[in-house]
């Protein structure tokens, strides 16, 4: 039933042509070289230090995010702006459609 | 930027659970930025005053501990300001003391008026308008109405020019130059007052009376003022004027004796320097008798003056040149054209400056004594005319 409903949203997102980050609940991330990214629809902040940053999403994904003197330039609800020099960007678990 | 208007404050936080921290922030929205990991259990993080007091709501919940490192903002600004009252109140003192001084009119400067009076009378009509030392340049008319009540009260202006240099009002006149009025005169007669003969005329007003090569003596009319018919009854009285040339006569005598003294320099001198301060004379320089039995002397004084103003300590150099007598004789033919050069020369600074010698003649030279004694005969052009008032009869 649950994997019916998922397919449908894809369905529906690629028919209606409609932003899938909003259909699907995924996260929407914006980066300008390696210097900024803008992390939008995440489900809360695991781990954050100098070197990394661990973000939840949903479905139990995870986005890792590693690099150097990292900083959050603004907390807002849902959405991280980090700064610093990003080296990577990792998702841990596959998010399964 | 609007957080700095607002006031910020920079804070450590430690704790082990600091993501679970950061989380709760994200949900309460607190307008936190800057969020920096220092170490594992410290982080760094800017936060508002206003969100800094809902912050220890939730350190309780993360058992994390917080403690202020930097206070940053206009109203942190505003405390320390306060605190240091006086260099504030002083600065903001100067500031305005300078902006007052800026904005006053220190000097005003008035150019192209000629006469005096006339820049006095601008100079109140300025002061009338709230131009002047002392007042305050937004007090003051505006340039233009400045410019046209200065051109009202002055008819004879062309242009009036007025700006602010700083804190030196500045007008500049252009005064209008009116053509100078032909002068009036009343009915008049040309006559002569040589005896003379009439060289050439030119008549501009009146009835001209000779002709050249006439002969006129003093008085004789050569330009009438009685115009018109011999008939009396349209007889007109005018003003004559113009301009008769006659051929006059002189002779002079003279004597020019054969040997003269001369001076000459011979090259000595000696050097006086003095000091006058007000009427005192001071030497400084060149004591002692002057060595020299004929000398002249040279004077040249410096003094020091800023425009009218004459500093009264003034210096003065004097050179004291030796000359000596020297005797020279002349021959005779000699004596003769130096003669003639200072007779010519003596008769013409008794003419008028537009007299000129036509024609000169050497009557007699004689030799004697050891002078040369001569007679000349000039011919000169010049005017004769001199105007003569007709008085009328009966009226």
């Amino acid at each position: 039933m649950k994997k019916l409903h998922q397919r449908l949203k894809r369905w529906a997102a690629g028919v209606l042509d409609l932003p899938k980050d909003v259909v699907l609940d995924m996260p929407r991330i914006t980066m300008i070289g390696p210097l900024q990214m803008y992390v939008e629809n995440h489900r809360g902040v695991l781990v954050f230090d100098r070197n990394e940053l661990r973000l939840l999403l949903s479905n139990k994904g995870q986005l890792l995010v590693r690099g150097e003197n990292l900083v959050i330039r603004q907390i807002l609800p849902e959405e991280v702006l980090l700064e610093g020099f990003i080296r990577d960007v990792h998702y841990l678990e596959q998010i399964k459609p | 930027m609007i957080h700095w208007w607002q006031g910020y404050v920079v804070v450590q936080i430690r704790g082990e659970r600091l993501e679970r921290l950061i989380n709760r922030m994200m949900n309460k929205r607190l307008s936190a930025w800057n969020l920096r990991r220092i170490s594992v259990e410290k982080a760094r993080v800017s936060i508002t005053v206003r969100d800094f007091f809902k912050l220890r709501t939730l350190l309780k919940e993360t058992g994390c501990r917080v403690h202020i490192e930097d206070k940053k903002g206009l109203p942190f600004l505003f405390k320390r300001i306060k605190r240091r009252k006086g260099f504030y109140f002083g600065a903001a003192g100067f500031l305005a003391v300078l902006y007052i001084c800026s904005s006053l009119i220190w000097s005003v400067e008035i150019d192209g008026v000629r006469l005096p009076e006339d820049e006095a009378k601008v100079r109140d009509t300025l002061a009338k308008l709230g131009v002047e030392p002392w007042s305050f340049k937004f007090r003051a008319e505006d340039p233009e109405t400045i410019k046209r009540e200065v051109a009202e009260a002055f008819p004879h202006v062309t242009w009036v020019g007025f700006e602010y240099k700083g804190t030196k009002a500045r007008l500049k006149v252009v005064e209008k130059t009116l053509p100078e009025l032909p002068e009036q005169t009343g009915p008049r007669h040309l006559v002569a007052k040589k005896k003379a003969i009439i060289y050439d005329l030119f008549v501009e007003q009146g009835r001209p009376m000779v002709k050249p090569n006439e002969y006129v003596k003093p008085g004789d009319v050569l330009v009438s003022g009685i115009i018109g018919a011999e008939d009396e009854e349209r007889q007109e009285l005018v003003s004559a004027k113009g301009k008769v040339l006659g051929e006059v006569w002189y002779e002079t005598e003279f004597s020019v004796p054969l040997t003269r003294q001369q001076s000459v320099l011979t090259g000595e001198e000696k050097k006086e320097y003095y000091v006058h301060l007000g009427p005192f004379d001071l030497q400084v320089w060149g004591f002692g008798q002057v060595p020299f039995d004929h000398y002249i002397v040279r004077e040249k004084e410096y003094t020091f003056s800023v425009k009218n103003w004459t500093f009264p300590v003034s210096w003065q150099s004097k050179r004291l040149e030796e000359t000596r007598q020297e005797k020279r004789s002349l021959t005779a033919e000699e004596a003769t054209r130096l003669g003639t050069e200072l007779s010519r020369r003596r008769l013409l600074r008794h003419l008028d400056r537009d007299a000129e010698i036509k024609d000169e003649k050497i009557l007699k030279k004689k030799e004697e004594n050891g002078k040369v004694y001569m007679k000349m005969h000039y011919t000169v052009i010049e005017e004769i005319a001199s105007e003569q008032f007709i008085f009328q009869q009966g009226d």
